[in-house]
């Protein structure tokens, strides 16, 4: 079942009465309980087994590390890094399959290998990354190792992160597992509140988008300029508000069992570099990046000073586009957001020095120039994420540069049938709809600070209500599953 | 000169600033331009002004300056 | 926390019954929902009018006699296959209770494909089950509704009012079979119409709209069988030689047109 499903709903609603009826030493068994039925519905029952496997080397492997003297430790710490790895790695079988064919075919056989396909691994990239975190934690003396194998389970397989994430560190969560409930009415009522707007952002916000995106990126050789430039446009906020939607539903669900998961997004277009980018975008996925490979890469290669640092840059976001899906469009993706960070590295001393000559420095203009910079770079990097194959997406590159005058042109000889031939799959409600909903949902912030202020029951109810019937009414279902199950 | 004078003169040199006082409670967000690219710069400055050598798992496990000093002491008394 | 679930059931009951049930009153629905063209169908089907020739069919029916245009001559109120002919024969059903039907013709203009419509398609919920299922009616459908109703998931969120006026709909698409043909439910209600036909004298004929050249090589040998062998032989009698076709780039997705208006008022010279 999916978040947004009639199910789904039920389920949460059961689980909840079950979890608020339990004694409180049963508690971690009902949340476990639940989040295996959970997870068997939303994935392949065989997945359960991979999910043991990691759950029982992690629990394993933590209790020795820390029970062994140094010189062994290092060898427990890497064989239960493989035995992780080896779930990892069943993400990547057709990969390995295809390979194996390859090889078999250049000696001249043909060999059918039984190498079992898994139709969807959804859900492993997340819970073998934290399995690897905590044991590193672990390892590095960071965290003491969890005694209670229940809570270890439920730490990893927790229903309304197991999916998409967020990916929790140990020092995050396991302690939150260890508080008892208590039933909070101002932390059930914000739960249910963030649910329903992370279901307003999916839904009303990045759904419709979605529409055209699908549409123009399934045939990318039948669009125009323009079109394929709105489209890619919509994609990156697309992307955006689909994924903060699924983690605001997840905080918001965990919330209704006293459980904070971690905050993914922090308006990542308003940053002013790559490499601020990547401190506002899929927060817990990028910390992981920075502490388990950026940092032990560039420390091993500390002796290489800046080029060490660049190397390390390199093969992160190789490895994060890999970890993605072993294609060659998220291996294009990553290695351009590798460049980018690369050159920003080799010539931030430059662009200071020039700033300042220039007098730009530390101005308003400065910041908007650069936030608009870093957003089209962000944006162009999408399109490798999104089209369906490398083709596709240089058709869609090559295609852009007579978008931006197809549009003016278009614009000049307006009329109000013409425009709409640019977003394909949408009529005109639904398009407006969809982007009053973007807007709303990117000024969040400001949203969030006048409901905070404002105490009227009866306002407040409305709000509320507005949200619940715009989301009904309004809102587009079909079966889209988030973009984020994917990897 | 003790260590922490020592390492103060180092942190002034990487990060171009004569006035400034590191304590071991002092964090990579108290100090402006210290990233994760400016970090190496320092740790590598550090190795090279006291003639030693981190471990990896020790240069993971830092998070804040009292940590370094230690490791220094740690890595000064066993050569 | 009664104060909690005082407070959510009260919000429940205001926003997902009262506040829709308000939306739907207020008709707008009707007009931008999804399956905002089979309330327009419905509408026209319970008025009275002064045309002898009625028109009933699916979606490219509908582009070629658009059930929005009012016409003195013909009367149509075509839409969505997804209805299917159940749906067709409710309709028709309250057309006749307010219309007299002497001398009247009714024609059923369908593409081939449409009559697969088994009532198991994406649409089903809301341009069958939404509009023409209620909890008052369910007993008095036939059996063979009642069962292909049931196997659509959560069917019965159709009768509450939060989900009459929202977009959700079921995730479900079982696969319809290639080849036209007519489908258990096709079959049934064009029996009761032609059924229909002879008790109230009127003329029944079922015609094909324009369709794609490609289309010209479909196998229709099967469904030729099971029109004579249900007994709607002659209903169907100028179906297959009625078929026109204009090349396929006359069409945006093989089977709806590009410029219906293009053929004129009455392409099918009723």
């Amino acid at each position: 079942m999916t978040f947004v499903s009639p199910a789904f709903v039920l389920f949460v609603a059961i689980t909840w009465l079950v979890h608020g009826v339990l004694p409180s030493r049963f508690r971690w068994a009902g949340l476990l309980g639940a989040s295996l039925i959970f997870y068997a519905t939303a994935a392949e029952p065989q997945l359960l087994v991979v999910l043991a496997w990691v759950t029982t080397v992690t629990y394993l492997g933590g209790l020795r590390i820390s029970a062994c003297d140094p010189r062994v430790r290092g060898r427990i710490y890497v064989a239960s890094l493989v035995g992780v790895f080896f779930a990892l790695g069943l993400k990547y079988l057709p990969l390995v399959h295809d390979a194996v064919a390859l090889l078999a075919r250049a000696l001249g056989r043909s060999v059918s290998i039984p190498i079992p396909q898994l139709a969807s691994t959804i859900g492993i990239s997340y819970f073998t990354l934290q399995a690897i975190a905590y044991l590193t934690d672990v390892y590095l003396d960071m965290l003491p190792p969890e005694r209670h194998f229940g809570r270890l389970a439920l730490s990893l397989a927790f229903f309304p992160k197991i999916l998409q994430g967020p990916i929790e560190r140990g020092g995050d969560l396991l302690p939150q597992l260890e508080t008892t409930y208590h039933f909070d009415y101002e932390k059930t009522r914000s739960g249910l509140v963030l649910f329903t707007w992370g279901l307003f952002k999916k839904t009303v916000a990045a759904d419709q988008l979605g529409v055209t995106v699908d549409v123009v990126y399934g045939n990318v050789h039948a669009y125009s300029g323009a079109t394929l430039l709105i489209a890619t446009y919509a994609y990156a906020f697309q992307i955006y508000l689909d994924f903060a939607a699924y983690t605001d539903m997840a905080r918001g669900i965990a919330r209704l069992f006293g459980i904070e998961l971690t905050r993914n997004f922090d308006r990542p277009y308003a940053a002013t570099s790559v490499a601020e980018f990547w401190r506002r975008w899929h927060l817990s996925f990028s910390r992981w990046l920075l502490d388990y490979l950026f940092r032990p890469l560039q420390i091993r290669w500390r002796g290489w000073r800046q080029h060490g640092t660049a190397a390390a840059i390199l093969a992160t976001f190789l490895l994060s586009g890999l970890w993605h899906g072993a294609t060659w469009g998220f291996l294009v993706w990553g290695a351009l957001h590798g460049c980018y960070q690369v050159s920003a590295l080799y010539t931030r001393g430059y662009f200071n020095r020039l700033q300042r000559r220039i007098g730009l420095a530390g101005t308003q203009g400065l910041a908007v120039l650069q936030v608009l910079v870093t957003f089209h770079l962000v944006a162009f990097a999408w399109i490798f994420f999104r089209a369906a194959n490398l083709r596709d997406a240089l058709h869609v590159v090559g295609n852009l540069p007579t978008g931006p005058v197809e549009l003016v042109h278009r614009m000049l000889t307006a009329n109000a049938h013409s425009s709409l031939g640019l977003v394909p799959g949408l009529n005109r409600q639904d398009a407006v709809i969809g982007s009053v909903a973007v807007v709303l949902a990117l000024w969040e912030r400001h949203l969030r600070r006048w409901w905070a202020s404002t105490h009227s029951l009866p306002l407040r109810w409305m709000g509320y209500g507005a949200l619940f019937l715009s989301i009904f009414v309004l809102g587009r279902f079909g079966g889209r599953k988030f973009i984020y199950f994917d990897f | 000169m003790n260590i922490a004078q020592r390492l103060t003169e180092t942190f002034r040199e990487v990060f171009n600033d004569p006035t400034l006082v590191v304590t071991p409670e002092t964090t990579a967000k108290d100090v402006d331009g210290w990233d994760s690219f400016s970090h190496v710069n320092l740790i590598v400055a550090v190795e090279l002004s006291f003639g030693i050598k981190f471990s990896q798992r020790e240069l993971l496990t830092f998070r804040k300056v009292g940590d370094l000093l230690r490791s220094i002491q740690r890595n000064l008394d066993q050569a | 926390m009664t104060k909690f679930f005082a407070k959510v059931l009260a919000f429940l009951v205001l926003f997902g019954i009262v506040a829709p049930l308000g939306i739907l009153r207020s008709g707008v629905l009707a007009r931008f929902g999804p399956g905002s063209e089979v309330y327009l169908a419905i509408a026209k089907s319970r008025k009275h009018t002064a045309a002898k020739r009625i028109l009933i069919g699916d979606s490219v029916a509908n582009q070629l006699y658009p059930a929005a245009r009012s016409d003195p001559y013909i009367y149509a109120f075509a839409c969505s296959e997804s209805v299917s002919l159940a749906g067709r024969y409710f309709m028709l059903r309250d057309f006749i209770a307010r219309n007299d039907m002497r001398g009247t013709t009714v024609y059923l203009v369908y593409t081939p494909l449409s009559f697969n419509s088994d009532l198991q398609t994406r649409f089903t919920f809301h341009y069958f089950i939404k509009p023409f299922v209620t909890i008052n009616n369910w007993s008095t459908l036939d059996a063979v509704v009642r069962d292909r109703v049931a196997r659509v998931p959560w069917y019965w969120t159709a009768w509450l009012p939060i989900i009459k006026v929202s977009r959700w709909s079921p995730d479900y698409a079982p696969s319809q079979p290639p080849n036209p043909q007519l489908s258990e439910i096709s079959r049934l209600y064009l029996q009761r119409i032609r059924d229909l036909a002879q008790e109230n004298g009127f003329e029944f004929i079922v015609l094909a709209p324009v369709l794609a050249e490609s289309r010209r090589q479909d196998p229709y040998g099967e469904m030729q069988a099971q029109i004579q062998s249900s007994g709607l032989g002659k209903v169907f009698s100028r179906y297959f030689g009625s078929m026109r076709f204009l090349p396929d780039s006359a069409f945006s997705d093989g089977v709806h047109l590009h410029d219906p208006g293009s053929l004129g008022p009455n392409p099918l010279n009723l």
